[in-house]
């Protein structure tokens, strides 16, 4: 590596630079009694350990006042590769959210368990408390490749179980090598050190530019959403035989109000590659991504912005010359849906059977009348398949032995959390929502706490027009940074301000298009105002198995989006 | 113009008019200036011998301050105070940068050229680094600015009802107070950079071109000097109505502590004090507790008493003449003269269950407990106990805070025998004076609990819980005056979320060197109890070396929980870094003390 130091760096990589392989100063900013916050180049590297500090913004006006601090606290993303946790790992996460955390649990829109509201002196002994059980952070955020996520339910193939390993080799390959992650939340006692001996052969030590994405489906499902996503892989499957992936590449849903250079963008289809080389693959594009990333600006630095900077034939080419081959010719596929099938199935060849579960907001908690989470506490001491994480921030109880499905059931009965999607509008069963107020620094505007309030109202228009089955995407994000991705909603609401929304409209129900700005800045009755008469004629005009989406676009509501580019026109 | 002061009757507005018809704004401005040198050259030159001679001149003064303010959640308002203070050194002006967040606001009153650049958020709201100035602008305490010049950039949403609403509000009130606009404000959209830049430059152009700000008079020249106020002698038969200024409650949400601050207002009263000083509060009993002795009573609350030669209704002499919420031995003496109870006459043969019975019980209590037929209003209030004034550790520095006098006020509640109780005074200011209110006031003097007079003696200072009070006050001080000497605190209390007091002050005291070293332990954040005493000892070594060194050693806090404990730990950490005898340790602790230089305030 060069010593030379490009002074347009940002600052963000002149701290990466500086952190000595992310070790940066976090065991001083953890011993500094003084402050519930780490020092200020610290919060960046901690993202790298899985976590945010953040702070309740609730109460950030009453404890300036007060002459205190904000409220600092931690979110603490813990990574389960395809999504697929233990019920040990659930009972631990379990207990440290009422240990540690504010008592919840979130499901994210990546597979991953966020724990919130972790006091700064607590942080070590919560990511101690989730390493006993085989499960960690590091890379959970950060400018490296995130969870790699993976569509969910073993049922719906016979080679779900080779697509899932290979999501998490390509997670375990990409993986940063860092003993700083240890060093600092698991050993304790540090050993000073001056000199970076650590090695990192696919990042180096600046690490990516930005957050690198990849997620795995198995077609029909895209449930994991692989085209918002840096890295697409789509399983291609003949006979029962795993034969390889299509991949798709530059996947991003971030943009920043303002700045029409930025958009959301869905991933490039190059070729398709055997599934033994899937992992290589992905290390030559995040190698790619690297080295040739914008470390300026890091509005304009994830892998969408490269491959539309270079072309996308030059980065293939790049591509092809990194692998020392080419990649062979996209199979035909084709995605039906991108939503969770909620409900009980049974597996005829092993008889085991699964339940998907609707978590709403991926929120796992107890509140008066509903005790999702001391249920799912109670099953966990004795179900002996897996607890598994949707990309739609549901949970899918999977591989239940038969001597298990009524237990479950009435577990789930008495605590007012049995499986009732049946009696929600199909629009409140696909809709997603990110974490926003009060912790979110992002923020503009609520989202998981304020969207089921709005669905209620939602609701009564969708019934009124007999659509309460219509699978209608509604997704809402408290900023443009896309987290619960917003702008593959058929229904998009990205916040603006406090009550006030930007509506887009216009995608389809795969997550093969983007949708489109239709309104800025709505209140709850503009919201209300605009989408009824657009649900009413779709209620009266749809053609056969039309989506929401679809049909937006083919009245001239909205134009329909083809690529990232076209976004804001 | 109701503005205008008195004119001579030749130099009447329509005059002024006559006289400047056709000039150029510039060219007014450079008026001003040369007028406004006039007047501050020639106060100094009437004969005030104290100033220096470069403030007297006025051609050699010194070129005046510009500074830039700004307040903005994003980081674009720093981004274009930095360009705007780049730009300016490029021009040979020197200016600095300053945040909102922590910018006293008092101190605009000292600027002399301002450029303010604040954005708006949500519904019009300032970002929360701006909030405090906000309110102070808009407050009773904004100063009078008639020698600032300022221009403000507003940075907003158009998309938002309230557009720029917080640039309008500092450009309003600025204005207001008397300051001068360089420019019109100037309200940029989303797109700022453009209108931010074509702002930087006029303003900066506008500057140049004024003759103050170049070659104009030193405006520390015209620094208004205080008037010698009288000594007012205000005591408890006398004390001054303090308006409160502001009343917050320090503890965060959750916590079981109930801390308020308390601001009141000396403006007027000469009152002065020093670090270490006491406030003295006339407190009042709260209603609901004068009704209920008068219930026990069986009195009226008309009923007249004397109190020398004051005759007033007994409701008014038991609410704010007589002790009600604490009894002692000397009420029950006279009481159980009045009512022969045998077991009254008991607890007072009997010290060892006269204190367990006075400990949580009021005046109330006791007459419910030992009811007489023979109380009669004038009786009762000659057996009660004139009611005591409250005297409050003094938490400011008046150098800090001019006219102002912050208290730390625990707030005491309790449940006891039956009623809940709370303290007569901590409950007055938590509870029953709100902002506006008065509060009678007067200062008490604490001779030996004070700085070291060499300003570059270090000094050591444990506080637990509103101990903290003086030390907030001497940091102050000692920051205010610049002194050299380096400050040590030791905090403590229960948790470090909610009851850290004053978190926010101690980390811009160290950010800014006001605080050398702060070790804080919060007792109940871990399964064993930490207290400030087990840090003294963990630091045992700096601790010596600053004792040593000649430190002066201060605590403040409860006086049977903390004093003790301090004075045995210090005493330990002697012990060991000296290498001495438990016996020598003890000795050479005492020793301190005996030079007064360690020194307590603990009750």
């Amino acid at each position: 590596m060069s010593t030379v130091v490009n002074p347009k760096l940002s600052e963000v990589e002149h701290v990466k630079i500086a952190s000595r392989y992310l070790r940066g100063t976090l065991v001083d900013s953890l011993a500094n009694r003084l402050t519930g916050a780490l020092n200020p180049d610290d919060t960046h590297l901690i993202k790298f350990h899985g976590s945010y500090q953040q702070t309740d913004r609730d109460l950030d006006s009453e404890r300036k006042r007060q002459k205190l601090e904000p409220l600092f606290s931690f979110m603490i993303r813990v990574r389960v590769p395809g999504g697929v946790a233990s019920s040990a790992q659930w009972q631990r996460m379990d207990a440290l959210a009422d240990a540690y955390g504010n008592g919840t649990l979130k499901l994210t829109t990546r597979q991953t368990f966020q724990l919130h509201g972790v006091l700064k002196r607590n942080l070590p002994a919560a990511i101690q408390g989730f390493n006993e059980v085989q499960m960690d952070s590091i890379a959970g955020c950060g400018d490296v490749n995130r969870n790699v996520m993976c569509n969910t339910n073993p049922h719906e193939s016979a080679v779900h179980g080779e697509v899932v390993k290979i999501a998490q080799e390509i997670s375990a390959h990409l993986t940063p090598r860092t003993t700083a992650y240890r060093e600092i939340w698991l050993d304790g006692d540090l050993v000073e050190t001056t000199e970076a001996v650590d090695d990192e052969p696919i990042y180096g030590h600046t690490y990516l530019p930005r957050k690198f994405k990849i997620a795995l489906a198995l077609p029909p499902y895209n449930d994991s959403d692989i085209f918002s996503n840096d890295i697409g892989l789509i399983a291609i499957e003949e006979n029962g035989q795993l034969l390889g992936f299509n991949v798709a590449v530059g996947g991003g849903l971030g943009m920043t109000f303002g700045l029409p250079e930025t958009y959301p963008r869905l991933a490039d289809l190059i070729g398709f590659v055997p599934a033994d080389k899937a992992v290589e693959a992905c290390e030559k594009i995040v190698t790619i991504q690297r080295d040739w990333g914008n470390r300026e600006n890091r509005k304009l630095s994830r892998l969408k912005y490269t491959i539309d900077r270079v072309g996308l034939p030059a980065f293939v080419a790049e591509l092809h010359q990194r692998l020392g081959y080419e990649l062979a010719p996209t199979r035909p596929y084709q995605f039906h849906s991108s939503s969770d099938a909620f409900g009980w199935t049974t597996n005829a060849a092993t008889g085991q059977s699964q339940l998907v579960l609707f978590v709403e907001g991926g929120r796992v908690l107890d509140r008066p009348g509903y005790r999702l989470k001391s249920a799912l506490r109670e099953i966990s001491a004795f179900h002996t398949g897996e607890f598994r994480l949707t990309g739609n921030q549901n949970l899918i109880l999977a591989n239940i032995g038969p001597q298990h499905v009524a237990r479950i059931q009435t577990i789930l009965e008495e605590a007012g959390a049995a499986p009732q999607a049946e009696q929600l509008t199909a629009l409140r069963r696909g809709a997603l929502a990110c974490v926003a107020l009060n912790t979110c620094s992002q923020a503009f505007a609520e989202a998981e706490r304020y969207l089921p309030h709005l669905l209620d109202k939602l609701d009564a228009v969708i019934r009124a027009h007999g659509l309460a089955d219509a699978g209608i995407l509604i997704r809402m994000t408290g900023c443009p940074n896309g987290c619960a991705r917003p702008y593959l909603g058929e229904i998009g609401l990205v916040g603006r301000a406090p009550g006030r929304y930007n509506l887009y409209l216009g995608a389809d129900h795969a997550g093969e298009r983007l949708n489109k700005l239709y309104r800025e800045m709505l209140d709850e009755d503009g919201i209300l105002r605009e989408l009824s008469p657009i649900l009413a004629a779709y209620a009266a005009g749809r053609q056969p198995g039309e989506g929401f989406g679809d049909f937006t676009i083919r009245t001239g509501i909205v134009k329909a989006t083809v690529r990232g580019l076209d976004f804001h026109d | 113009m109701s503005l205008l002061p008195i004119l001579p009757p030749s130099l009447n507005e329509a005059t002024l008019q006559q006289l400047t018809a056709g000039l150029t704004p510039q060219q007014l401005v450079w008026l001003s200036g040369y007028f406004y040198g006039q007047a501050t050259g020639g106060a100094v030159g009437a004969g005030d011998s104290t100033a220096t001679p470069a403030a007297a001149a006025t051609s050699a003064a010194p070129a005046e301050k510009l500074t830039i303010l700004y307040g903005s959640h994003t980081g674009n308002g720093k981004k274009v105070a930095e360009q705007a203070a780049e730009a300016a050194a490029a021009r040979g002006l020197q200016a600095e940068v300053r945040d909102m967040n922590d910018y006293p606001g008092r101190q605009l009153a000292q600027e002399q050229n301002l450029l303010v650049i604040v954005s708006t958020h949500g519904e019009g709201e300032p970002p929360v680094s701006a909030e405090e100035l906000h309110q102070f602008l808009g407050g009773p305490r904004a100063p009078k600015l008639p020698k600032l010049k300022f221009a403000v950039l507003a940075l907003g949403d158009k998309s938002y009802l309230h557009f720029c609403q917080t640039g309008k509000d500092f450009d309003e009130r600025l204005a207001a107070l008397g300051a001068t606009r360089l420019l019109d404000r100037v309200e940029a959209d989303v797109a700022y950079k453009a209108p931010a830049t074509q702002w930087v430059a006029d303003v900066l152009a506008k500057l140049a071109t004024n003759p103050a700000v170049t070659a104009g008079p030193s405006a520390t020249a015209a620094a208004v000097v205080a008037e010698p106020l009288p000594a007012a002698q205000f005591s408890a038969e006398n004390p001054w109505p303090a308006k409160v200024l502001e009343s917050i409650q320090l503890n965060g949400r959750g916590s079981d502590k109930e801390t308020h601050h308390i601001e009141l207002d000396l403006t007027g009263s000469g009152l002065t004090y020093a670090p270490g000083d006491a406030l003295a509060v006339r407190p009042r009993n709260h209603d609901p507790l004068v009704e209920e002795v008068l219930r026990a009573a069986r009195l009226s609350d008309t009923a007249p008493v004397q109190l020398g030669a004051e005759s007033l209704p007994l409701a008014a002499a038991l609410a704010s003449r007589r002790e009600l919420t604490v009894l002692t031995r000397d009420v029950l003496e006279r009481y159980a003269a009045l009512a022969p109870h045998a077991e009254l006459h008991g607890l007072l043969a009997d010290t060892s269950r006269l204190q367990p019975y006075l400990y949580g019980r009021d005046v109330a209590d006791l007459l419910l407990d030992f009811p007489t037929d023979q109380l009669t209003a004038q009786a009762l209030t000659d057996t009660l106990r004139p009611l005591p004034t409250r005297a409050y550790s003094i938490a400011s520095s008046l150098l800090a805070h001019p006219d102002e006098v912050h208290l730390t006020v625990g707030a005491v509640r309790y449940q006891a025998h039956g009623r809940q109780k709370q303290g007569v005074c901590s409950s007055l200011l938590a509870d029953r004076v709100a902002v506006g209110d008065e509060v009678r006031v007067f200062v008490e003097h604490n001779e030996y609990f004070k700085l070291p007079k060499d300003p570059a003696a270090d000094i050591i200072m444990v506080g637990a819980g509103t101990g903290i009070a003086p030390f907030r006050a001497f940091v102050e001080e000692r920051a205010e005056l610049g002194a050299s000497g380096r400050n040590w605190l030791f905090f403590g209390n229960p948790h470090f979320t909610t009851d850290f007091l004053y978190q926010a002050e101690w980390q811009q005291h160290l950010k800014r060197g006001g605080l050398a070293r702060l070790d804080v332990a919060f007792s109940r954040d871990q399964a064993a109890k930490v207290y400030v005493q087990d840090r003294l000892l963990e630091r045992s070594r700096d601790v010596f070396g600053w004792l040593e060194n000649g430190a002066q050693f201060y605590v403040c806090g409860d006086k049977s929980r903390l004093g003790h404990a301090v004075q045995s730990a210090l005493a330990q950490v002697v012990q060991k870094e000296a290498g001495l005898s438990p016996e020598d340790a003890a000795a050479y602790v005492k020793n301190l003390k005996k030079q007064r230089r360690y020194l307590e305030d603990v009750y």
